[in-house]
């Protein structure tokens, strides 16, 4: 896909002013929070899983090769073959010559973050293979031409009208040739059309939610059940996963799949969750003959152990998005690549490098209501802060403020300086705010002055004052 | 290319964590008995009676249920569903059924994998959950997984002492011991989605209604 990372601040302006995806995102924000809140709320044990939640993935992180070991042993024995790609390169040719070796025309694919970070679509068109997400999301997107904007509502931006319009379009020539208004009406057509497709396909692909070592099983979760056909009905299923999709056994999947839906949907438990343990067994009446299960790197492994290691504890719940001020105002497309939102704007600064993605840890009010909702208390903020850091050491684009930060360093190492500059500015702008004591005007924040008034100090800076207090109590 | 990715990876992951090479063998012995000697980890508080709590779960998620007293009770209940959803009088089912379970010839009945347009599946259930209204399904020769998602309408047969309280004991259920099957099912309501405007409709790409018989004897 067309990395766009450089131009967030053009994308994310013309997002502001996009009345369409406004309507779209004002209608799935409140949605999204109300329905985690009360899922939450009705669980008094939440915060006690969450602290599990965090102990499993660190540890599973601290013997990740261990585990991925483990696992890998466990799929072999389940009669499936297991692939190691170091890159999302690797991984696409891997997958190509599965195809080719199965001598598949038509792909179907469950939704995978993965295979998005991949450009898995792409490089299966490329080499004349038909592609069809089966996700309903996934489809929309897919016949607009787009790329997911929410990692687990990638249609989210999409309006009902918008839609109706993608399937009057595309689904004439299946010979639907009514305009369907009702989401009722557009799901049952979709359902219908999808359905041949399922049942015509060579191969299946789809990401996992988790892979447990103890059985070598990958687990999917959806609510559609398209993951599960997906997973059953081609000769051939291509399960796509990050290394550190990985975790030790079922306890613990029990743990994160408790924190996982209620995180993401506000659900107890997603509709379908399936456990696939390989091809299908002697005797079976349905099930694929390969099984194959492609491992990806992609820079994750260079991860652990640093300062972002806790970012692998991510099991893509999409609740910071939707508790996210800056990804509620502007949706996931200004991101410029695959993750959008709070956990995107690491990841991506972290995959693709500050130089690629300069402003995504800048957009950021450092509010924290990330770190607050994510399942796995994954310090967000403190690392936005270090990427600004990283930045700021390293120079170069995405650093602004650069030299009023060294104006201030001059004056605050000179104390007696700072006390004479920041008393007289005080009195300056005491005078100019007159009576209202508030001013419209702030000098480096024009733009928080231009939507509000900003109460000035009362006349004496804190330093002042602290004198003058201690003065009268000794 | 995969073998050396693989070596690799699996350096870079070791030189990340500080390590030389594999865990030693003292480490290993522990991570695998980590199953085994883990601490108790936290649960939701299941109080009451579990059959009440399934049936509440399942119920909220727009899911149906008819209590009978035994197997034979089968057909008369999914011919009432049958008759109640203005189905076609024919289905398609799971094996594993006991001999009790006699179909009139009212309806018609195949037992086999489903296909693209059979409309009503018949299944039984390994366990059921009561924590979150869970049913737990394992693939087999007699229980294909197409059943559980291709047909419209699902009915499921669920003992009432099948029913377990937490997630742990469907996942770790005794009968599924030394089995390799290749799926385990778990499923929780119908078929859903949000995808059009974040409205929640059933029937997506799985069943759009999901009902339970439960079994009391």
């Amino acid at each position: 896909m067309k990395v766009t990372t450089q131009q967030f601040r053009e994308e994310a302006r013309k997002a502001l002013g996009d009345e369409i995806l406004q309507r779209a995102l004002a209608k799935a924000k409140p949605g999204f929070i109300n329905k985690r809140k009360k899922a939450v709320d009705a669980l008094p044990e939440f915060d006690a899983l969450r602290a599990d939640a965090r102990a499993i993935t660190e540890h599973t992180l601290a013997h990740l090769d261990y585990y991925l070991e483990r696992f890998e042993a466990n799929v072999v024995a389940n009669g499936g073959v297991v692939h190691w790609a170091r890159t999302a390169d690797e991984a696409n040719q891997i997958i190509l010559g599965i195809c080719e070796a199965a001598g598949a025309h038509s792909v179907i694919k469950g939704k995978s973050m993965i295979a998005e970070e991949m450009a898995l679509n792409e490089s299966l068109e490329g080499a004349g293979l038909e592609v069809v997400e089966t996700d309903l999301g996934e489809y929309i997107i897919q016949l607009a031409e787009e790329h997911p904007s929410h990692i687990i509502a990638p249609a989210a931006h999409k309006t009902r009208e918008q839609i109706t319009e993608l399937f009057y379009k595309h689904h004439r020539q299946y010979g639907k040739t009514e305009r369907q208004t009702e989401p009722k009406a557009l799901v049952d057509e979709a359902r219908s059309v999808l359905r041949d497709k399922f049942l015509n396909a060579d191969v299946g692909i789809t990401g996992a939610n988790f892979l447990v070592a103890e059985s070598g099983a990958n687990v999917l979760v959806t609510n559609e059940g398209n993951g599960d056909l997906t997973s059953t009905l081609p000769r051939v299923h291509i399960v796509t996963a990050a290394i550190d999709k990985v975790i030790p056994d079922l306890e613990d999947l029990s743990t994160l799949l408790r924190v996982l839906a209620r995180s993401a949907t506000g659900q107890e438990m997603s509709s379908y969750t399936t456990l696939y343990n390989g091809p299908r067994r002697p005797g079976d009446l349905d099930g694929p003959e390969e099984y194959h299960v492609v491992l990806l790197d992609n820079g994750r492994s260079a991860l652990l152990g640093s300062e972002f290691h806790e970012m692998l504890r991510c099991i893509r719940c999409g609740a910071c998005l939707n508790h996210c001020p800056v990804y509620g105002a502007i949706g996931g497309h200004a991101y410029g690549w695959v993750y959008p939102g709070p956990m995107g704007a690491v990841l991506t600064s972290l995959m693709l490098g500050t130089d690629e993605a300069p402003d995504l840890a800048n957009a950021c009010s450092l509010n924290g209501r990330c770190n607050e909702v994510c399942p796995l208390r994954i310090p967000l903020p403190r690392m936005l802060r270090d990427l600004r850091a990283v930045q700021f050491h390293k120079g170069g684009r995405g650093v602004r403020g650069k030299f009023a930060l060294q104006v201030w360093v001059f004056f605050a190492s000179r104390p007696n300086l700072y006390h004479a500059s920041t008393s007289l500015m005080v009195k300056v702008w005491r005078r100019v705010a007159g009576k209202r004591g508030v001013s419209t005007f702030a000098p480096f924040a024009g733009g928080w002055t231009a939507h509000r008034d900003l109460p000035v100090p009362e006349g004496k800076t804190f330093i002042q004052r602290w004198k003058r207090e201690r003065g009268r109590t000794q | 290319m995969s073998k050396l990715a693989r070596t690799q990876i699996l350096e870079n992951i070791r030189t990340s964590l500080r390590r030389d090479g594999a865990v030693d063998t003292a480490t290993a012995n522990g991570l695998e008995a980590r199953s085994q000697s883990r601490a108790p980890h936290a649960q939701p508080l299941i109080e009451g009676s579990l059959v009440d709590r399934f049936i509440e779960k399942h119920e909220a998620l727009s899911g149906t249920v008819e209590q009978v007293e035994s197997w034979s009770e089968i057909p008369g209940a999914v011919m009432r569903f049958i008759a109640t959803h203005h189905l076609p009088p024919r289905v398609v089912i799971s094996g594993g059924f006991p001999r009790e379970v006699d179909w009139p010839p009212a309806i018609e009945v195949e037992q086999r994998e489903a296909r693209g347009d059979d409309s009503t599946s018949v299944t039984g259930s390994l366990a059921a959950i009561a924590e979150t209204g869970t049913l737990v399904m394992a693939s087999s020769k007699s229980t294909p997984v197409t059943l559980n998602y291709l047909p419209e309408f699902h009915v499921v047969v669920v003992p009432e002492k099948s029913i377990v309280a937490h997630l742990e004991e469907g996942l770790r259920h005794p009968s599924l011991k030394g089995l390799h099957l290749r799926a385990i099912s778990l499923i929780t309501g119908a078929s859903r989605t949000g995808d059009v405007e974040q409205t929640i409709l059933l029937g997506a790409h799985g069943p759009r209604h999901l009902h339970i018989i439960l079994i009391r004897d």
